[in-house]
């Protein structure tokens, strides 16, 4: 059988097997695909009935078991991955409530726990979107209170060099001694 | 799956491997040979499917290179090759299997008047 107009059965089968592997990476994905439609094509072409096909299908297995063991199920970038968004989230808004005492501490466990949350997708193949969402909140939430405390004590410091001039600019009227005193 | 079914896909899962990699040593082969090699013995695979990935990790982790040749009898194949790294281990395998192997013998049928 020519695998341009492939078999039902073996049709079938590869679209499981897509469905199954949308969970994985691209490259990976695609890799497993490629190979298991070769298979089952040369599966198709070397049978000699449907019992054939079924039985070259059903030794080739579960779909789902298949892509478990190119990767091991698991939440994209875990619970950690949400978790440190939220927190990024929170800790930017308190940073723009003037809240730093709290704020900043919440910016560094959001950093942290972005890193975790990145490396753990890494892993298991997920998104590290919601890790590198976190290390953005996180970090804009320590930085934009520092560029406004960096500027605000340098408006300060500008302040206090003017004081000196104006003891020497302003004209002081200088009461003038009484005759009585002159010799 | 029961305890016996549970053991032996224990055991299944620390050798095919090395299986895969025994089969390549002898030549390179394509996946779908390999698979229906594998499958001619008894007891070696369940899922033939799961071979593909395994495949894969061999070849990201340098025991394995591919290799795709034209066929005359359909579209080209892609040809797995055992590499020098994948010999060395399979090598270190056998030392290690052969070791094993004699010890769970020796105890498990191992004759009552036997010094253990």
């Amino acid at each position: 059988m020519r695998s341009e107009v492939r078999h039902p059965l073996a049709a079938a089968y590869l679209a499981s097997l897509e469905q199954a592997a949308a969970r994985l990476p691209r490259s990976q994905r695609d890799e497993l695909v490629a190979e298991l439609t070769q298979h089952v094509d040369a599966g198709v072409a070397a049978a000699e009935s449907e019992a054939d096909i079924r039985n070259m299908l059903d030794a080739l297995g579960d779909p789902a078991e298949i892509v478990a063991e190119a990767a091991p199920a698991a939440t994209p970038d875990g619970p950690s991955g949400v978790l440190a968004v939220t927190l990024g989230v929170i800790a930017l808004v308190l940073t723009l409530a003037m809240a730093l005492p709290i704020s900043v501490p919440l910016a560094v466990i959001a950093i942290v726990l972005g890193v975790t949350a990145r490396r753990h997708a890494r892993q298991v193949g997920g998104n590290e979107r919601n890790g590198t969402a976190a290390i953005a909140l996180g970090a804009a939430s320590i930085v934009v209170p520092a560029l406004l405390w960096s500027v605000l004590l340098t408006t300060r410091s500008e302040s206090h060099e003017d004081t000196p001039q104006t003891v020497f600019t302003t004209e002081q009227p200088v009461p003038m001694p009484t005759s009585t005193t002159m010799p | 799956m029961g305890p016996a079914e549970r053991l032996t896909s224990q055991l299944r899962k620390g050798t095919l491997t090395y299986c895969v990699l025994a089969l390549l040593a002898r030549r390179e082969r394509y996946g779908f040979e390999l698979v229906r090699t594998m499958s001619a013995v008894d007891g070696l695979v369940t899922s033939e499917g799961t071979i593909y990935p395994l495949l894969s990790r061999l070849r990201k982790d340098g025991h394995v290179t591919t290799t795709w040749r034209d066929s005359d009898e359909g579209p080209p194949r892609k040809y797995y090759a055992i590499t020098p790294q994948g010999l060395a281990d399979l090598g270190a395998f056998r030392v290690e299997w052969r070791r094993f192997r004699t010890a769970v013998d020796r105890v498990v049928e191992g004759e009552a008047h036997d010094e253990i």
